[in-house]
């Protein structure tokens, strides 16, 4: 470079840092020297594109963002300030912890209930618990009579005495052993014996007192009593010694 | 006017009195909502410039921002008053875009961008058609914008920031000097090269992409 400025000179002049006299000499220099007068239009020129370089706007997220974190910030600085706001402050926290740990429980909560109470609506009353009902009328087609002796003679002794002679009641189609007696007895509507045949053996005294003096539950038909049969059998006694 | 050139928030100018900056930290430190705006509204696009200037690159820049509006709202109590409002946020924000390019040289390459940033996507302003300046106009001066960008970025940083801070944001040396933390001299020496690396940049790029150039000719 021929001109003996040196370059800070055209620099501190462009951002106006020389005093009024050191200014004034300045420019009278740049007039004269074309070469420092280029340099100080170029270092201008450059300057004013550097300025008028697009402000890239700001992006829209980021100025949420810094919303968003301004409000955080003086929440935290108004916490620090006084108790109040600290307390509502952690009141709101435990809030919003018990919000947020309620919020998924609820749902299946609340379905759960819902499917247990349908569940259990549907599924109780089909599970039959058996309960017998002691008076229960059979209703089926016809029962036949169940064998059970209502009415014993209760004045003859004997029969209890010797349980040998206790009579067994069944079905009419039974086979019956060769020693023992068996007498086929209608059974009318009312328990009472109103026919009989001896099927084996011969009828002893007490299948006779049996037949006048006994009284049976009867056959049923629609829950209805009715006529029946039964088979009366007797072990034979065992000979007296 | 130099308030036109600096990339200030709509509201108040950012060389406010320091009465009103005193005014303004003792609202934030008391927790007012209205001065929390108004640190915003004055410095949040400055203070983006900057670090964008300074990192060129959106992302860095956004989180930059974040973090040195989040050092000014904790550390407002030990604000001192030594130095401006605004010349404590720079200089908050360029210790920011420092520690950002470190990480960011140490980590380059290893992170993928999540936000596909919709501000990238042409704006409403872009696609209405403006009778005042031609298509040539827009180009020529979009590939000026281009070039002046491309040097910068590739200037030394520390002389880049000098510049930036001068001749962008308009700062005064004594501004600067306290922002950097250097003497006047070393501001006005890396200015001066700053400006100087800047240029040859520019003349070095200008005659590699001269076959580029657009020369408006009139029709024969």
């Amino acid at each position: 470079m021929s001109c003996k400025h040196p370059p800070e000179v055209v620099s501190s002049l462009l951002d106006g840092r020389l005093s009024p006299k050191e200014a004034e000499t300045a420019s009278a220099h740049l007039e004269a020297c074309s070469e420092c007068n280029s340099e100080y239009r170029s270092a201008r020129n450059l300057r004013h594109a550097l300025r008028s370089l697009d402000e890239s706007p700001m992006p829209i997220t980021l100025v949420t963002k810094l919303r968003v974190l301004a409000s955080h910030e003086r929440q935290r600085r108004l916490r620090h300030l006084n108790l109040a706001a600290a307390m509502r402050h952690h009141l709101d926290r435990l809030q919003l912890v018990f919000d947020n740990m309620m919020k998924p429980m609820a749902l299946p909560f609340a379905g759960g209930l819902v499917s247990a109470l349908l569940l259990f609506g549907t599924i109780v009353p089909s599970l039959a618990f058996s309960y017998k009902y002691p008076f229960d009328v059979p209703i089926m087609l016809y029962t036949d009579p169940d064998g059970k002796v209502v009415d014993w003679m209760q004045d003859d002794k004997h029969y209890y005495d010797n349980s040998l002679d206790v009579p067994r009641l069944e079905p009419v189609n039974s086979v019956v052993s060769g020693d023992s007696t068996a007498v086929e007895v209608t059974i009318d509507p009312e328990g009472r014996i109103s026919d009989y045949a001896v099927v084996r053996g011969e009828l002893t005294k007490a299948a006779e007192s049996l037949i006048l003096f006994s009284r049976f539950t009867p056959a049923t038909l629609f829950g209805q009593p009715t006529w029946g049969k039964k088979l009366v059998v007797y072990r034979r006694p065992p000979a007296r010694s | 006017m130099a308030a036109s050139i600096l990339h200030l928030g709509p509201e108040r100018p950012a060389d406010a009195t320091e009465a009103e900056d005193l005014q303004l930290v003792e609202s934030l430190r008391l927790g007012s909502e209205a001065a929390y705006e108004e640190l915003l509204g004055r410095f949040q696009q400055s203070v983006y410039a900057l670090a964008f200037r300074l990192l060129t690159d959106k992302a860095e820049a956004s989180d930059v921002v974040q973090e040195v509006f989040l050092k000014v709202f904790r550390n407002i109590s030990s604000f001192r008053a030594q130095s401006s409002l605004r010349t404590w946020i720079y200089r908050i924000t360029v210790n920011e875009a420092h520690n950002a390019k470190r990480w960011f040289f140490r980590h380059r390459g290893r992170e993928i961008e999540l936000d596909t940033a919709p501000e990238d996507a042409p704006a409403l302003r872009e696609s209405i058609s403006d009778g005042s300046r031609s298509p040539f106009e827009i180009t020529l001066d979009q590939e000026q914008r281009q070039l002046i960008e491309a040097a910068l970025d590739r200037i030394n940083p520390v002389f880049r920031e000098a510049v930036v801070l001068r001749d962008i944001t308009d700062l005064s040396y004594d501004e600067i000097a306290e922002i950097l933390g250097v003497s006047l001299g070393t501001v006005k020496s890396r200015i001066l090269r700053g400006r100087e690396a800047l240029r040859e940049e520019l003349v070095g790029s200008l005659q590699s992409n001269r076959s580029l150039r657009l020369v408006p000719k009139t029709a024969e």
